[in-house]
């Protein structure tokens, strides 16, 4: 029994950081029906600037997750470059070759991070010193409370944003139909700009969380931790937000107990051939709406 | 028109790129043939491919001034570590040859220092590289996953090869013409067992391995089989890959079997990562790793660290004066950042490479496969004669986390 619930702990920790990562994902394909492949090497440039800032942070006497600013900057001002130089040009193209362009986007940033930081794994300090919560048996690293926390916070705050700000009714208002938006004076680039800076801070807090857990940062870390946040993202529903909390808990938790108990060794396998079967019964995903494409 | 242009010089390129690559291959084979009298007439046949595959060792003695040996490494890559220290210790190895005379009145010349990463694929294109450049001896590589492809090319083709590093048994049953320099799995698996049940008390084991990865995969195999033979528990085996990231789901199984030693016969890069979460999970017994544990990045972790164990080929701290020589003057040259157990096997499978062609007379590939089957060494690691698979049997060093800091235990010879 307790072997359950630490799993279920385990679980509901690996499937925040999905679902933060998801998040991002989720975002800019409500806004511009485009998927950002190169949303998972955001967070890579973001552990990357935790990895530097982080002993100037404390050297200074500041606490370590204070980084996450200069993270967020970092990854804000990389996510507003990429949509402008990369994807911008191409936007005309149609969806193909915005796809394509995202695919070289990531393959361009892993490269050029393996340029400038070298190959060998880098292990990031420590983030959170907190207590390991000990409770008859089951251990809780305080972390992964603040983890689940944070991602509750960044999807409510998000939501929120999305339903009753007047940028965020802006952005939804540019997929529904991007020439009615112009037309009562929505300027649709600025609005595109912004969901790209909000989806890259996102990426930052994500990497913020994962180097908590994980302290280790790789040049390649974006490519599967992005594919897993990207599936979490579509089998909660891509485009909506809550769903992608639930789809990155869902894939986290089922990661987690099919190396438990059933085979360790499968986990991807079991694990993503489960997500295919509620795709086939629920195609738009779990919390999607299933709205036919505007021809 | 801008596109036009565009596109006109993408083809150019791919084309020119498709040509080098043929050249490269046109390259190999004529080489391969070259050396082989035997193959002179088949070459011409180059679609058949039969010619590498029926390829004996080359017996012309190397022309020119200088012997060349080829050397594989994991430059860069998650073990870029391990590839730096063996570069810089077969340099220093080839430094003090060649100022002692070199190798029959000639200068032994590395060709090149090829970058295999870690990755199969790119081992095979290594090789290919060295072979291409009229070497006598490959040494390489690290790991037994780049080594076996390696050393199965090797075999077909004639060429010599010894990897310092890779302990997967496999790689010397291969064929004759492949050699190591370390321990086999087959030894340090049932040792770090025998050292688990003997010094550490151990009764109740668990092991979490890399299923993806032929080393790990051996370790896995001869360290089960050894707690078996001693009548003991294996109360958990726990999976993992090398890529992972996440084990606590196999950290709070160990936690829940009970275990009082955890096996992770895995690479270094993964290993603090395991150590904290195995940790953080609750589990206060041994946690026993092995030779790719060397140099494992503590930082932070100092406290996780202790109560850990591995395996090594050697340890700096051994007082014995060839240990002590090979650590000053790496020590001097590069400092100690870099200085692993796998420099030091490295280093003495280039002195071993040396040995060799001293002893072949003539410095041609197949004299020196003859001379270095079943010879014997003195060097870093230990000495050692190769067994009839080309493989030494030497003590194995264990090792202690102190506080973060590797502690030198013990030198055990094998049974």
């Amino acid at each position: 029994m307790s072997l359950f619930i630490q799993s279920l702990i385990n679980g509901l920790n690996q499937g925040a950081i999905y679902a933060l990562v998801a998040l991002g994902y989720s975002m800019v394909y409500g806004i511009i029906r485009m998927i950002n492949f190169a949303h998972g090497d955001f967070i890579m440039v973001g552990a990357y600037t935790l990895f530097y800032t982080i002993p100037l942070m404390v050297s200074m006497g500041m606490p370590a997750w204070l980084s996450v600013i200069i993270a967020i900057l970092v990854c804000v001002i990389i996510g507003v470059a990429v949509e402008v130089i990369a994807y911008k040009p191409v936007r005309g193209a149609g969806s193909m070759s915005a796809l394509i362009t995202a695919l070289a986007m990531s393959l361009f940033l892993e490269n050029l991070a393996l340029v400038l930081f070298g190959a060998n794994p880098k292990a990031v300090p420590e983030i959170f010193s907190m207590p390991i919560l000990n409770i008859a048996g089951i251990i809780l690293p305080s972390k992964y409370i603040v983890t689940l926390i944070i991602g509750i916070v960044m999807m409510s705050g998000l939501a929120f944003f999305v339903k009753y700000t007047t940028l965020g009714q802006a952005m939804r208002a540019v997929p529904e139909d991007k020439q009615a938006s112009t037309l009562v004076g929505i300027n649709v680039n600025k609005i595109i700009t912004v969901t790209f800076a909000i989806g890259s801070g996102l990426a930052a807090v994500a990497s913020l969380m994962y180097c908590s857990t994980y302290p280790r940062c790789t040049t390649d870390m974006g490519s599967m931790l992005g594919l897993k946040a990207f599936i979490a993202a579509v089998l909660g529903g891509i485009g909506s937000i809550p769903g992608a909390m639930v789809g990155g808990i869902i894939v986290g938790l089922l990661e987690i107990f099919v190396k438990v108990y059933i085979a360790p060794g499968w986990y991807e396998a079991i694990t993503y051939g489960i997500l295919i079967v509620v795709l086939l019964v629920k195609p738009a995903g779990l919390l999607g709406k299933n709205v036919g494409e505007k021809v | 028109m801008k596109k036009k242009v565009l596109s006109v010089l993408l083809a150019s390129a791919m084309a020119a790129a498709s040509l080098t690559g043929c050249a490269t291959t046109g390259g190999d084979s004529a080489s391969t043939a070259a050396d082989t009298p035997t193959a002179e007439t088949t070459a011409a046949d180059e679609a058949s491919g039969e010619a590498s595959t029926e390829a004996a060792a080359s017996t012309e003695a190397p022309t020119g001034d200088t012997i060349k040996i080829g050397v594989s490494a994991p430059i860069t890559g998650s073990l870029a570590l391990y590839g730096e220290s063996g570069k810089n210790s077969v340099e220093m190895a080839v430094e003090e040859i060649n100022a002692a005379g070199g190798v029959l009145g000639k200068q032994l010349e590395v060709v090149e220092f090829g970058d295999d990463q870690g990755d199969s694929t790119q081992a095979v294109n290594i090789y290919n590289k060295l072979v291409s450049e009229d070497v006598v001896a490959i040494i390489g590589t690290y790991t037994s996953s780049c080594s076996i492809p390696m050393g199965e090319r090797a075999q077909e083709e004639g060429m010599l090869l010894i990897s310092p590093c890779a302990t997967n048994a496999k790689l010397t049953l291969i064929g004759p013409n492949i050699f190591r320099a370390c321990f086999i799995d087959p030894v340090q698996g049932p040792m770090a067992a025998k050292f688990a049940k003997e010094e550490l008390g151990a009764s109740k084991a668990a092991i979490i391995y890399a299923k993806d990865d032929d080393y790990s995969n051996g370790l896995h195999e001869s360290i089960t089989q050894a707690w078996a033979d001693y009548g003991l528990d294996m109360v958990y085996e726990g999976e993992c890959t090398t890529k992972d990231v996440d084990y606590s789901a196999q950290a709070s199984q160990v936690v829940a079997s009970g275990a009082d030693v955890l096996f992770y016969p895995c690479f270094l890069d993964t290993v603090p990562i395991l150590v904290q979460q195995v940790r953080e999970a609750g589990f206060t017994g041994a946690i026993v790793g092995c030779d790719a544990w060397d140099c494992s990045d503590t930082t932070g972790k100092e406290e996780y660290f202790n109560n850990t164990y591995y395996t090594n080929h050697y340890a700096p701290q051994d007082p014995s004066e060839a240990v002590q020589n090979f650590v000053a003057s790496y020590t001097e040259k590069y400092g100690t950042d870099s200085l692993t157990s796998a420099g030091a096997c490295y280093y003495d499978a280039t002195k071993m490479v040396a040995q060799a062609i001293e002893a072949s007379g003539t410095g041609a590939t197949a004299d020196i496969i003859k001379a270095m089957t079943g010879m014997s060494y003195e060097g870093v690691t230990g000495s050692f004669t190769l067994d009839e698979n080309g493989d030494p049997s030497k003590p194995i060093t264990f090792v202690e986390f102190k506080d973060g800091e590797p502690v030198w235990k013990a030198n055990v010879e094998p049974e």
